[in-house]
């Protein structure tokens, strides 16, 4: 019975290099609408990313990119430097590799205000 | 065979033999428990932005990697003042052959309780269900398969298992509703999925029946990080509220009346496991009058084990 037990734990909390890499928290986060533009988007993932398979655009309402610089991955991170955002929507599209090739992606929208 | 024998699951089965059904009280305890029986469903998956936990009661449209260890069933009902007690212990484990075709192996254990009667107890037949993913539109969130279910006649205890085999072709799908428009907002985390089978018993003087169901899910995770930023932490934006219906409905040899269950509950999925927990509650009086509960820990085989077990034998991972 321990040893059952102790399998449903290991299962539960010791697979952190080995499972999909869920979105769990962005900011500016889905829905959010902002009173000054924000200068870069950080996307943070339940689980460590393959750098060179993850990424993200962002893009105005007329479907332009927006992002300054090139995306930055490490670790469960996204970083992404925003160009000067003027008052809009825009629109965020995400995604992510973890270490053992099982792939996630994404999309929300943020709004910038007057 | 009674009406609702065809859910077609051991769960249901396993009250239907020979001698069960001699047995009024148990015969009508097997009619009511078959109702509820649930297809002890399991497949998770990911469609585009989606991702669909596993359902506990109903057959979703995945070829997955996973084990459904231990799907516990507490069933308890009264008919014409006769009660029975039924409890289920069941397994399910699934293993991709080649990417979207998987093959499923489930049984369980079976004892049914009726008040002033000696118990019935035994392990269910096995069950033995190929599926194949036809169409899988991650854009669209959309995805059908087809599935058989081979019930293996037999291979149960002879106290509680069928002695014939039967079968269940079977078609499924699922659609996440991420694809409406912006404005729609909070229906967009909705999904459902839903299955259609036939159900033909290897005994011909059994009637067949239409073995129909599905889940309508709420999916928090997409609320949280597709639609709105509600501010949940990692435990509550893995959770799904759902709503499960499984029915069967005879269609010919006198079997009665439609019989079913409706199953509200919530589930939780986490990195590799999943939690979930459901009421079971009867439709009419033909299924039952009492609520019962159902309760299962699923494991992402595929998450565990990505480099070696969670992947097909035949073509490497999706």
């Amino acid at each position: 019975m321990r040893f059952g037990y102790a399998v449903i734990l290991w299962c539960m909390f010791a697979t952190a290099a080995s499972a999909h890499a869920f979105l769990q928290h962005a900011e500016p986060g889905a829905g959010a609408s902002l009173k000054s533009a924000p200068k870069q988007l950080v996307l943070n993932f339940s689980e460590a990313l393959e750098p060179s398979f993850s990424g993200v655009e962002v893009t105005d309402s007329k479907g332009d990119s927006v992002e300054a610089a090139s995306i930055a991955v490490s670790g469960s991170s996204m970083r992404a430097t925003l160009k000067p955002l003027s008052p809009g929507q825009y629109r965020v599209k995400w995604h992510a590799v973890s270490l053992d090739s099982h792939r996630t992606e994404g999309q929300f929208t943020f709004t910038v205000q007057p | 065979m009674d009406v609702l024998q065809q859910e077609a699951r051991p769960f249901l089965h396993t009250l239907i033999t020979s001698k069960i059904m001699a047995h009024t009280p148990l015969r009508l305890s097997a009619a009511l428990f078959l109702t509820v029986a649930p297809n002890l469903a399991a497949a998770h998956g990911i469609l585009g932005d989606r991702f669909f936990p596993a359902t506990i009661t109903t057959d979703d449209p995945f070829a997955a990697d996973e084990l459904a260890l231990p799907t516990v069933t507490f069933f308890r009902h009264a008919e014409d003042g006769e009660q029975v007690f039924e409890r289920e212990y069941e397994f399910e484990y699934s293993k991709t052959i080649f990417p979207g075709f998987a093959l499923s192996l489930d049984g369980g254990y079976v004892d049914a309780s009726p008040v002033g009667e000696p118990a019935e107890r035994g392990f269910a037949n096995l069950e033995l269900s190929p599926i194949y993913e036809l169409i899988r539109d991650p854009e669209s969130e959309f995805i059908t398969s087809a599935a058989f279910r081979w019930e293996v006649g037999g291979t149960g205890s002879k106290a509680v298992a069928e002695r014939a085999s039967s079968y269940t072709p079977t078609l499924q799908f699922g659609k996440g509703f991420g694809n409406l428009p912006d404005s729609a907002g909070s229906l967009r985390p909705f999904a459902v999925t839903g299955s259609i089978g036939y159900a033909i018993p290897g005994d011909g003087s059994e009637p067949h029946t239409i073995e129909w169901g599905g889940a309508v899910e709420y999916s928090l995770l997409y609320l949280q990080n597709n639609v709105r930023d509600q501010g949940f932490g990692p435990f509550v934006s893995r959770l799904t509220p759902v709503v499960e219906f499984s029915f069967s409905s005879p269609v010919d040899n006198d079997g009665g009346s439609t019989t079913g269950t409706i199953n509200p509950g919530i589930l939780w999925s986490g990195q590799s496991v999943q939690l979930g927990v459901e009421a079971i509650i009867p439709i009419n009086r033909a299924t039952g009058h009492n609520i019962g509960v159902i309760a299962q820990l699923h494991f992402y085989i595929h998450d565990i084990f990505p480099h070696s077990l969670g992947t097909p034998i035949f073509g490497g991972a999706r």
